[in-house]
């Protein structure tokens, strides 16, 4: 699979990454890296956790970095349940959730996917 | 190897590791890359780099300490006139904007990052930056140059007057210094006058102007050994007028600020605040306070200067002559400021000798040059920070010293390598009074109590040392914190925080403690000595009104025999050996001492049966030691029926012990009326004079 493939896959935007980062094989360094990245992790455990202010930190960096990656379909969401802890909203929160988990596991999987070629 | 084209370090603060990625792929081509993950962590960087960092990408939103607070501690340490900060981050709201650029942030990068913008955006602020820097350093350079050449100026044409009036050269010195002296401390009384910084600098300047009125009076006068007569008194005094009308005059500049003023002191120098000086009799307020300040300063110095009509007076007597109004009448708050800062004067005349005068100019150009804000910082000066810092670092990191730095605003401790590790905290503590590490160490109210302290000093005497027990490394240790508040020196004072070391006492307090005991004890026995238990004995009937006690005294029976049987080393083995026994034989709360030479001391407490008590103790005295028969005579006094005086219950025990020796020896006599006669002679042969009554 190409990269441009799995853009469309995940609905993030080729075009704008490619005129931002400029090379190929930077892009699929940093798109691997997401794989490792913590930060959707640190918000579910805060969010468990009952700590919102945290969970807003975390989810806060997720966007940050989904916008880096122009994964704007994984950024919409994130950027939704940023504002919505900002807010200390929890119960708004709770029900954006299900919706950014989804979102965030096909990425993922996706991105597994063309890493396995 | 050396890679030249990494001159310049850039520090990356993202708590994303993949932005930081992002970022650090972007420029770690051309730049050096620092990471840091968090706010402290980038302070940390900041401080162990300094301007050795071109530039700062910094995030906002990011645990421990966010963007804005690392932009105001920047501006705390004057980091950010130095290096540029650019902004990043998701935020495109224009509050977190316009507050980032308020902080003093350089530019603003948003996400999603764009390697053309961040390249282009970071090279164009570290080029802006290194122009800005340049064109300050010869700025300042052309400032120094003409700020030199003015200087010197002013010091020629004063010298020439006062040379003509055979004066000192440090006449025109003093007073500029001295009227500097008094115009701040008046700041500091009251802001009627409109003085800042600036205003008073160019006042003392133009205060060498002064006397250049004198130019036109003729040697003959001016330098007379002996009293003027009335008519040249009246010669002489046109000097003011005249210097006055001299800068007036002036074909150009008259209208500069600092002419203004050398008028203005020229003029009215002599005038005095009760409206009799000359020349124009002007009073109080109507005398601009310029020229009253110079005209104290000129009496000041006129009377401990040695003049061809008058010997030097003593500085004391110089101010109390000016305080009695034996000069005429001066300003009441002005003459308050003399006397605040009598202490300083005659230091501060020293240090500006002659050839010190030069050093004090510049830096007085210095000081000026700081406060013009966009020279806030020359080259110059920075590199001298620059060093300072390095200095410091290398010291602190050599000493094997807990030294720590607080501020006020952000509230923030910091303390050195070396001190952090073995307090086994952070170097950075953000919130002291609320940091668990920190407390974990010092309790709350003394860190508090410390705080007030430092607060409670003044600028003259800024140091307090404060003993506190502190928890180092799960053991308490008796440490001794040395620190100095900080006073700002703007044009208030203000509280700005403290530096200071922490320097374990554990073992000199272990050591007084030892003295102290060493002092209460009787070296034969180790127990304790007459004087110490004399003390004790009356705290303890104080300080617990509600316990009963027995006051005992015993000696041992035939120990004269002993020692002259013998001999006095076997002597004092008995000895040793009974009071072995003696501790034994009590409990933790009752003391037990030697006040004579077989003579001893016992204070036990009671609950009912005290005969008992005494019973066992008498027994466990009794028996043999290496061949001698041991065998005592006890006198016993309680408090229920003799009262809780000290010197009564001591007296009733020694007249029983004296009943006791009567009855036979080897036995015990509780005090009774009765049986002990108060013409009795005392039974103990003090070994210690202070405990006799």
């Amino acid at each position: 699979m190409m990269l441009e493939e799995l853009y469309q896959e995940i609905a993030g935007n080729y075009q704008d990454i490619r005129e931002r980062l400029r090379k190929e094989e930077r892009i699929e360094k940093f798109v691997l890296l997401f794989l490792k990245d913590t930060s959707y992790q640190d918000m579910l455990q805060a969010w468990e956790q009952g700590n919102l202010e945290t969970a807003f930190r975390a989810v806060h960096t997720l966007k940050g970095v989904c916008m880096n990656l122009s994964f704007d379909k994984l950024y919409k969401a994130a950027s939704e349940m940023t504002e919505c802890l900002r807010a200390g909203d929890a119960e708004g929160a709770a029900k954006i959730l299900p919706k950014l988990e989804k979102c965030y596991e096909e990425h993922i999987q996706a991105i597994r996917k063309y890493q396995e070629g | 190897m050396y890679d030249k084209r990494k001159i310049n370090k850039i520090l990356i603060v993202d708590d994303s590791e993949m932005n930081r990625a992002i970022l650090a792929d972007m420029l770690s081509e051309q730049y050096e890359i620092l990471e840091a993950d968090n706010g402290i962590a980038a302070v940390q960087l900041l401080h162990s780099y300094g301007t050795e960092i071109s530039l700062v990408l910094l995030d906002i939103v990011m645990p421990e300490m966010d963007g804005f607070e690392v932009l105001a501690m920047m501006s705390r340490y004057h980091w950010i006139e130095e290096i540029p900060v650019i902004m990043i981050s998701a935020e495109n709201s224009h509050s977190v904007v316009e507050r980032a650029y308020e902080l003093g942030a350089t530019d603003y990068i948003s996400r999603p990052f764009d390697e053309v913008i961040v390249c282009r955006r970071v090279i164009n602020t570290i080029m802006l930056y290194s122009k800005q820097k340049k064109l300050i350093s010869m700025v300042a350079d052309q400032m120094y140059e003409s700020e030199k050449s003015n200087t010197l100026m002013v010091s020629i044409l004063s010298h020439i007057v006062e040379f003509r009036n055979g004066e000192s050269g440090l006449h025109v010195l003093h007073i500029g210094t001295m009227t500097e002296l008094l115009l701040k401390r008046l700041r500091e009384k009251t802001d009627a006058y409109d003085l800042d910084t600036a205003k008073i600098s160019m006042i003392s300047k133009a205060a060498a102007f002064h006397d250049i009125g004198k130019i036109s009076i003729s040697e003959n006068i001016l330098n007379k050994p002996g009293r003027l007569t009335e008519e040249e008194f009246e010669i002489m005094k046109t000097h003011s007028a005249v210097g006055a009308d001299m800068l007036e005059n002036l074909p150009l500049h008259k209208d500069e600020p600092l002419v203004k003023v050398a008028y203005e002191i020229c003029r009215w120098h002599h005038e005095r605040y009760d409206g009799r000086g000359y020349p124009d009799g002007l009073k109080g307020e109507e005398i601009p306070i310029s020229a009253q300040a110079v005209s104290l300063a000129d009496a000041y110095d006129a009377l401990i200067s040695e003049r061809v009509y008058k010997k030097a007076f003593s500085h004391e007597k110089a101010l109390s002559m000016i305080l009695n109004g034996e000069c005429g009448s001066f300003h009441p708050l002005l003459l308050e400021c003399l006397s605040d800062i009598a202490d300083h004067i005659q230091e501060k005349l020293s240090i500006n000798s002659l050839n010190r005068g030069s050093e004090k100019e510049i830096h007085n150009i210095v000081e000026r040059l700081l406060s013009h804000k966009e020279l806030a910082s020359s080259n110059r000066t920075l590199s001298m920070l620059e060093e300072e810092r390095i200095k410091f670092q290398f010291f602190a990191s050599m000493a094997s010293e807990i030294q720590f730095e607080y501020s006020v605003v952000p509230s923030m401790i910091t303390i050195s390598d070396w001190g952090a590790e073995k307090l086994g905290i952070s170097r950075f503590i953000v919130n002291p009074s609320e940091n668990q590490e920190l407390l974990s160490i010092i309790s709350r109210e003394k860190m508090i109590e410390l705080d007030q302290i430092l607060r409670c000093t003044t600028p003259d005497s800024p140091i307090v040392e404060y003993e506190v027990e502190l928890n180092v490394e799960g053991a308490t240790r008796f440490s001794r914190i040395i620190s100095r508040a900080l006073w700002s020196h703007g044009d208030k004072t203000e509280y700005s925080g403290a530096i200071g070391k922490i320097v374990d006492i554990q073992e000199e307090q272990k050591e007084l403690k030892r003295l102290k005991e060493l002092a209460s004890m009787d070296p034969l026995t180790n127990l304790l000595n007459g004087a110490y238990a004399k003390k004790e004995i009356i705290h303890m009937l104080y300080t617990y009104p509600e316990n009963e006690y027995a006051l005992i005294i015993f000696d041992l029976d035939y120990f004269k025999t002993v020692n002259n049987e013998r001999g006095h080393v076997f002597g004092d083995r008995v000895l040793k050996y009974l009071a072995e026994r003696l501790k034994s034989n009590i409990r933790t709360d009752d003391l037990a001492a030697r006040i004579g030479g077989d003579e001893f001391l016992l204070f036990v407490r009671y609950d009912r049966n005290i005969e008992q008590a005494v019973s066992r103790i008498f027994s466990a005295m009794t028996g043999e030691y290496d061949g001698f028969k041991l065998s005592v005579s006890m006198g016993i006094a309680k408090t229920t029926t003799e009262g809780r005086k000290y010197s009564d219950l001591y007296h009733c025990a020694d007249l029983a012990l004296f009943a006791a020796k009567r009855k036979g020896q080897g036995c015990y006599v509780f005090y009774d009326k009765k049986n002990c006669t108060s013409n009795a002679p005392t039974t103990i042969s003090p070994i210690d004079p202070s405990f006799e009554e």
